[in-house]
């Protein structure tokens, strides 16, 4: 059980800060930009409840929910720049750059629904335990 | 692109390179030589601050990239250890096997 708890200890929520940086960084920083802000902000929450299915995830698979989402947030942003920069007459430099960006967006999404699909299937089960009169689901062992 | 001063006159002149050698080029002299390097800075500072915003927002990409990489790699390392202590184990880096016994 000290190795459900260790993994149940390190297996946390993306922070508030790096999904707003993200965010942020999509919409831009600047004032008039609440509504673009909220929508993408919507959209991410969209996504990790379609991933999520409806169920309660443990928090191996949320922490993986959550990346996921924010990877195949990133892929969109990089796939925009590239369609962006196609209208905006960027050199060839920048396009291939844009590009390998795009690509490396692609791996890292795959890799983390991936793994995400192995914890599901595999059944990684889920243990109730109460920590401090709260219930905490933990990934362990059958 | 230069403003070069010819028996008190402004001259404003271009180095370009034809046939493997730099020359010079005569762009315009007096008013119009002052007004054409005057527009001449501005327009290279334009270029240099776009330079500068650009190179501004790739870094900041870059680092959102990096973070999340690091993300990435860190929620797969724990579902790596999740199964492990679930008692899988990973058959040549591919596979995972519930382990016998």
């Amino acid at each position: 059980m000290a190795k459900e708890l260790e993994l149940w200890t390190r297996a946390r929520r993306i922070d508030a800060a790096v999904v707003k940086a993200f965010v942020d960084f999509a919409a831009g920083d600047g004032a008039g930009k609440e509504a673009l802000r909220a929508d993408l902000r919507a959209d991410l929450h969209d996504f990790a409840v379609g991933l999520a299915g409806g169920s309660e995830p443990g928090p191996v698979e949320r922490e993986l929910i959550e990346t996921a989402s924010l990877c195949w947030f990133w892929l969109r942003l990089a796939e925009f720049q590239v369609s962006a920069g196609d209208h905006q007459g960027v050199t060839l430099h920048q396009s291939e750059h844009a590009e390998k960006r795009v690509e490396r967006a692609h791996r890292r999404l795959l890799a983390t629904l991936r793994t995400l699909a192995q914890v599901r299937k595999l059944g990684v089960p889920t243990i109730q335990v109460n920590v401090a009169n709260q219930q905490v689901n933990l990934a362990g062992t059958s | 692109m230069a403003l070069v001063y010819r028996n008190g006159r402004p001259r404003f002149q271009r180095s370009v390179r034809r046939g493997g050698r730099v020359t010079t080029e005569y762009v315009g002299s007096g008013d119009f030589a002052i007004l054409k390097a005057l527009l001449d800075a501005e327009d290279r500072e334009e270029r240099a601050e776009q330079r500068e915003q650009e190179r501004a927002e790739r870094d900041r990409l870059d680092d959102l990239e990096h973070e999340l990489d690091g993300l990435a790699e860190q929620a797969r390392a724990l579902a790596h250890e999740a199964l492990t202590t679930a008692g899988y184990h990973q058959h040549h880096r591919g596979e995972w096997r519930k382990r016998r016994g």
